[in-house]
């Protein structure tokens, strides 16, 4: 998979990648390192519309269930059934093997409005100072 | 994930040693402690198979002492503290006048007059009111939150670590025992105790001793292969051992009876507060039970989640996990006695769709030791 300065970012942690009209989702390292040990995560059903910042699918840590969005609308094309047997893989490899769907892009014009590289991470300085005792 | 508001957190004199350690932080009962170090699993794993090391000085050790004290903690509390000789710890329920807990501890006697409770976090406050309102004369009831602190080290391994820190052999105390003694040279009440279901031991000291007990704790842990560990870990761990928790598990309404631990209300103490209304319930029957179950479908289930029995609702999850001994998923829920019994196949709503678990009985894991 490609390296991170060519992903795009959410505010809500999530990574895409975008090939042609197809776009591989994941989570950042940081989500990753928010939630740590992955335990169970529920894929979505491939086919299913999904509209941009709707829940696609759940990643559970040992402690919480965390919900996570589509970048962008689009049809779910692909679900990365490793994660079923191996949830930890988006611990250990959070922007390669623990990808965790792929959608058909339905609308190009939607990529535009997500963060680079740069941008995400100063969102997650931010985020991080704004949180106060809870950082 | 917005900040409420709420007071500033508490913290445990041993905040900095852990800010060394860049564990991520959570807020439990008014402290910010850390949640873990390097991972729930690991810390958790490294307790069932080594050693862990918490600090716990968010659970308020309340002294209380005085001619008066043992009537006193007779009337307020469930169990039979007459019972305990001085250097004996127990587990009871603080009841209301309906039978509802208003808190559960480990009570350590520590002297004939002397006694003390260590008590939740989060019903500190409500504690120690219910407490002073009922105290008379010849009482003496000692808020030690913010002078003293609690070293918890946890694991087959814990016992050479305590010896190896302690002036005087510890193997002989028993499960629930304490003594007073030294750790590294400054004085301790040492606890045989823990909430982790694994041997262990508290130490309950002087906040100003316990940092150089924490560094050198965590040294020796270390060179068995153990881990400082959160609360994070401290949750997985109780609940595979079957153990409740306030808060999740337990409020002022909940009965010592629906949670399982009739076996601390004596009724042979002809006066204590709930008496008539743990009797009452003991003689009619339960309308609910906390029961154990384990999931036979993916998924985790999780506080607040309705539990079903062929299709109708009977209850609702009060703790779940993922259970790194066991590698499933596990959680404790109120059912109608109907639906309580093991075996019995029920339905926890996951994310609005029925998955399948099956009711076993607590508790999850047991370790293999004297304890």
């Amino acid at each position: 998979m490609a390296k991170a300065e060519s992903l795009k970012f959410t505010k809500t942690h999530e990574w895409i990648h975008v090939e042609g009209a197809r776009g591989v989702v994941g989570i950042t390292k940081h989500a990753q390192e928010e939630i740590s040990d992955v335990v169970f995560v529920e894929l979505p059903k491939t086919g299913t519309q999904i509209g941009a910042g709707q829940e696609a699918a759940v990643v559970e840590s040992v402690k919480a269930a965390f919900s996570i969005y589509a970048p962008v609308s689009g049809k779910v094309a692909q679900v990365n059934d490793r994660l079923s047997k191996d949830p930890a893989l988006i611990n250990s490899s959070p922007l390669d093997d623990g990808w965790i769907f792929a959608l058909e892009i339905q609308d190009p014009k939607e990529i535009s409005g997500l963060m680079s590289l740069d941008q995400y991470n100063r969102w997650v300085t931010q985020e991080k100072d704004g949180s106060g005792v809870h950082s | 994930m917005s900040a409420p508001i709420a007071p500033p957190s508490n913290h445990s004199i041993l905040h900095p040693a852990h800010q060394a350690l860049r564990p991520k932080f959570g807020e439990f009962g008014g402290w910010e402690m850390p949640i873990y170090y390097t991972s729930i699993m690991k810390e958790h794993q490294a307790v069932r198979t080594t050693c862990g090391i918490f600090d716990v000085s968010h659970l308020a050790q309340v002294r209380v002492s005085g001619p008066e004290a043992l009537n006193f903690l007779q009337q307020l509390m469930t169990q039979d503290i007459a019972r305990l000789k001085s250097g004996q710890a127990t587990y009871t329920p603080m009841c209301n006048e309906q039978g509802g807990i208003v808190d559960e501890m480990i009570i350590y006697r520590l002297g004939e007059q002397e006694f003390l409770p260590v008590v939740n976090a989060g019903n500190v406050e409500k504690d120690l009111r219910w407490m002073q309102e009922r105290g008379k004369g010849g009482v003496q009831i000692q808020d030690c939150r913010f002078t003293r602190g609690i070293i918890a080290v946890q694991g087959p391994l814990s016992l050479s670590i305590a010896e190896k820190m302690a002036d005087r052999p510890l193997r002989d105390i028993q499960y629930y025992h304490c003594v007073p003694g030294r750790i590294l040279g400054r004085p301790a009440v040492i606890a045989r105790t823990g909430y982790t279901g694994e041997d262990g031991f508290e130490w309950m000291m002087d906040n100003t001793d316990l940092p150089p007990v924490w560094d050198k704790a965590l040294e020796l842990t270390k060179q068995v292969g153990g881990l400082p560990a959160g609360l994070g870990a401290r949750d997985t761990l109780r609940l595979e051992a079957g153990m409740p928790l306030y808060g999740n598990d337990i409020d002022d309404n909940t009965s010592p009876f629906e949670i399982g631990i009739g076996r601390t209300v004596q009724f042979s103490k002809l006066e204590f507060i709930g008496r008539t209304a743990l009797w009452r319930q003991s003689q009619e029957g339960l309308r609910r039970r906390l029961i154990g179950f384990s999931m036979e479908e993916a998924g985790v289930p999780r506080h607040g989640y309705a539990l079903a029995w062929k299709d109708k609702p009977v209850g609702v999850v009060t703790s779940g996990t993922y259970s790194p001994t066991l590698k499933r998923n596990i959680g404790l829920g109120f059912v109608t006695p109907e639906a309580g019994q093991p075996g019995t196949t029920l339905s926890v709503v996951i994310h609005q769709r029925p998955t399948r678990a099956t009711v076993v009985k607590l508790p999850f894991y047991k370790h293999h030791g004297k304890s």
